[in-house]
């Protein structure tokens, strides 16, 4: 093998920065390789929101928010199915690592929202290329980090004592990584195959991802022995619209009082869980698809700045259907007005009584928010359908990052963070854990290489 | 009213163009201009406000529009055909290779750059085969005072009353940006059967390369002259008696 690097780190996107970063930090020499020509990946695609509890921004705002509110929601949006101590990592070190990103020059914006698996507004927004690039300046500025774009890594090596000790490149340059090697290569949802394995029921669904998104990090550490988890619960975010290829963001207007009617004018799920969850109900509706159903006032209650309610963008765009009555909106998008109508009504009367028969709806989002009536024109609806952003499932690891195996056991030198990782989310997701997840283990997964 | 709404499509762009190869593209490469879209959008619109309105939609590229042709019916557009020039290379031919398909229309829209990359040629010669009104580069509808088309130049706006047949050429606006259509028409025209046909029947031009292609010589026009020297009355007078045997 050539001369090496203490640590080599596969994937340019968030988790990958943040464990070359976090590496470096730690003294040790970095070696990250991007198969792509731009690093970025999915995370630079992604909405930008991070799921980060007890912050100043919080505080200024008024939010009473606390790691122990975060944990709670986590585990239960997760339906206790995410791995505790994963969950717990998480909690306990995201303040620390927002400070981390600031320091690093990362932006946040002022504005917190609530959004999906949250009791309190907790959505922190950052443009997530400009993050993405900031963790990237702070790595190559330690004099530590060498990055190559355009260069795969194929395989892992191993010593006799099955450490991983390094990497094989698509050129077949072998290097040495003395202390370790750190997957952060991503998820699967650009990999036909293992979409077809592992989420057939998506199959309709519309996927939008980093170009890289094969599961080679996946494919390399099973062939070491590493576990899998949460393979069955890949999800697609309900609110991308169907037919439009312009705009990739969903479109949670749920979460501010919209109710989601599907082709024939009916309700079909409370609106207010995990926008993961409503992503598994609208696949199970006709044509894969719903409206999100909502009136001016709630419009009005969209914010520019945060993308999942920028409501007057889409509008802008031509995404809304528009009309001064109910009956006129339900025309345009084919629906039978008595049937939409007598919907809306319905629903206007469980808010009214506070209490939902059907579904069993009783906040905006969550816990959080109450709910809204539907009736001052003029009426608007966004056809909805199911976006696979990210599969968020894949090789279990340790609260340090080790990649295990099937009974628990580390996998001596590997490392993973992002989300080529499982068992941090379980059957749902909470709004801004992917992103938070990649930046809070991508940190410690170059740190505890760093150290070994 | 009847209007037919002509559509040339484009290569779309998120694919690479080889260079060595023909200038035409599997029809999954295809999609509509943004002319080609407001000019739809136009009578969509028109067809919203008067529910009994015909639309036929007529689409270039033959096989390779079919994509396009989808999109189209998945509008709620029941006329939609393909068509194949053979033999399009001139903006008279394509004129009138159009105007079968366009009789009998109270109004025709297309695109400005439709068969010309944007010489504007076809639609005003197709209006002249037609013996219709001509109106370029309609940018929105309105309906105050009746169906109109408008247009901006500089800071007035023009304007013309769809009050007899017309062949209106159509740029892009914010305003007549396409609405998309819903899933479960998307969906239910996947098998929909297209129909196709040759508008133009004779034997088709070579395939164009595009690195065959180069800039037109340019022409250079050449005259004898004079120039005129010394002081200004010196040149005055000269200039006079050059005009003066000009005149002779």
């Amino acid at each position: 093998m050539a001369p090496g690097f203490d640590i080599v780190v596969a994937g340019g996107g968030a988790a990958g920065w943040s464990a070359a970063l976090g590496a470096a930090q730690a003294g040790a020499t970095v070696l990250l390789c991007e198969k792509l020509q731009e690093s970025g990946g999915s995370s630079a695609l992604s909405g930008g929101c991070l799921a980060l509890a007890g912050t100043d921004l919080q505080e200024a705002q008024g939010v009473d928010d606390s790691p122990a509110l975060l944990y709670r929601d986590l585990v239960e949006v997760g339906q206790g199915v995410n791995v505790a101590a994963l969950v717990r990592t998480y909690c306990d070190a995201q303040l620390a690592t927002y400070d981390w990103l600031k320091a690093v020059g990362v932006s946040f914006s002022p504005v917190i929202e609530t959004a999906s698996g949250q009791s309190v507004p907790r959505v922190h927004t950052v443009d997530p290329a400009d993050m993405v690039r900031a963790l990237r300046t702070g790595a190559e500025q330690t004099g530590l980090v060498t990055y190559r774009p355009g260069t795969a890594v194929t395989a892992l090596a191993t010593d006799a004592n099955g450490r991983v000790c390094g990497v094989r490149l698509g050129d077949g340059t072998a290097i040495t990584a003395h202390k370790g090697v750190v997957l952060a290569s991503g998820g699967f949802a650009k990999n036909a195959d293992m979409l077809a394995q592992y989420a057939p029921h998506y199959a309709e669904a519309v996927f939008v991802a980093g170009d890289g998104s094969h599961g080679d990090g996946l494919r390399m550490a099973v062939e070491l022995g590493a576990r899998l988890r949460d393979m069955a619960y890949v999800k697609g975010t309900f609110g991308k619209h169907p037919t439009d290829e312009t705009n990739d963001h969903s479109l949670q207007a749920v979460y501010k009082g919209a109710i989601a009617v599907n082709q024939e004018g009916h309700r079909f799920v409370d609106e207010s869980i995990s926008y993961k969850l409503l992503g598994d109900a609208v696949m199970a509706q006709p044509w894969h698809t719903a409206y999100q159903i909502m009136d001016q006032a709630i419009f009005d209650t969209g914010d520019d700045r945060v993308r999942i309610f920028d409501f007057g963008r889409r509008l802008e765009e031509g995404l809304f259907y528009v009309a001064d009555t109910l009956e006129g909106l339900a025309a345009q998008i084919e629906i039978d007005p008595a049937v939409l109508t007598d919907t809306v009504t319905r629903y206007n009367g469980y808010v009214d009584a506070g209490h939902d028969p059907e579904f069993g709806r009783a906040h905006l989002v969550h816990r959080h928010g109450a709910l809204r009536r539907i009736e001052s024109a003029p009426f608007y609806a966004y056809p909805s359908t199911a976006v696979v952003f990210g599969t968020y499932c894949g090789v279990g690891i340790d609260s340090a990052a080790r990649v295990c195996r099937e009974d628990g056991s580390p996998i001596a030198g590997l490392y993973a963070a992002g989300e080529v990782t499982g068992g941090f989310h379980g059957a749902a997701y909470m709004t801004g854990s992917a992103l938070g997840k990649a930046v809070v283990f991508g940190r410690i997964a170059g740190d505890t290489a760093a150290r070994a | 009213m009847k209007i037919v709404v002509l559509i040339a499509g484009v290569h779309d762009p998120k694919w690479p163009i080889d260079a060595a190869a023909a200038l035409s593209a599997p029809g999954d490469r295809h999609i509509m201009s943004p002319f080609d879209e407001a000019a739809l959008e136009m009578g969509l619109r028109l067809r919203d406000a008067a529910p009994a309105t015909e639309i036929a939609v007529r689409i270039a590229g033959g096989e390779g529009a079919t994509k396009i042709a989808r999109t189209v019916l998945a509008l709620n557009v029941g006329d939609v055909a393909v068509i194949a020039f053979e033999r399009a290379w001139d903006q008279a031919a394509t004129a009138r290779a159009l105007a079968p398909e366009c009789e009998g229309a109270d109004l025709v829209l297309l695109g400005r750059e439709f068969g010309d990359f944007d010489d504007g040629l076809v639609p005003s010669t197709l209006a002249g085969l037609l013996g219709a009104g001509f109106f370029a580069r309609a940018q929105a509808i309105s309906f105050e005072d009746g169906p109109t088309l408008l247009r901006e130049t500089g800071a007035s706006e023009e304007r013309v009353t769809l009050s007899a047949p017309l062949v209106a050429s159509v740029t892009n606006d914010r305003r007549t940006r396409l609405r998309k259509p819903l899933m479960k028409n998307v969906m239910q025209c996947r098998a929909a059967t297209i129909e196709s046909r040759v508008v133009a029947a004779s034997s088709p031009p070579s395939p164009l390369i595009l690195e065959h292609i180069g800039p037109a010589a340019m022409l250079r026009a050449t005259s004898a002259y004079t120039m005129l020297e010394g002081a200004i009355d010196e040149q005055v007078r000269a200039l006079a008696d050059t005009l003066w045997d000009a005149r002779a």
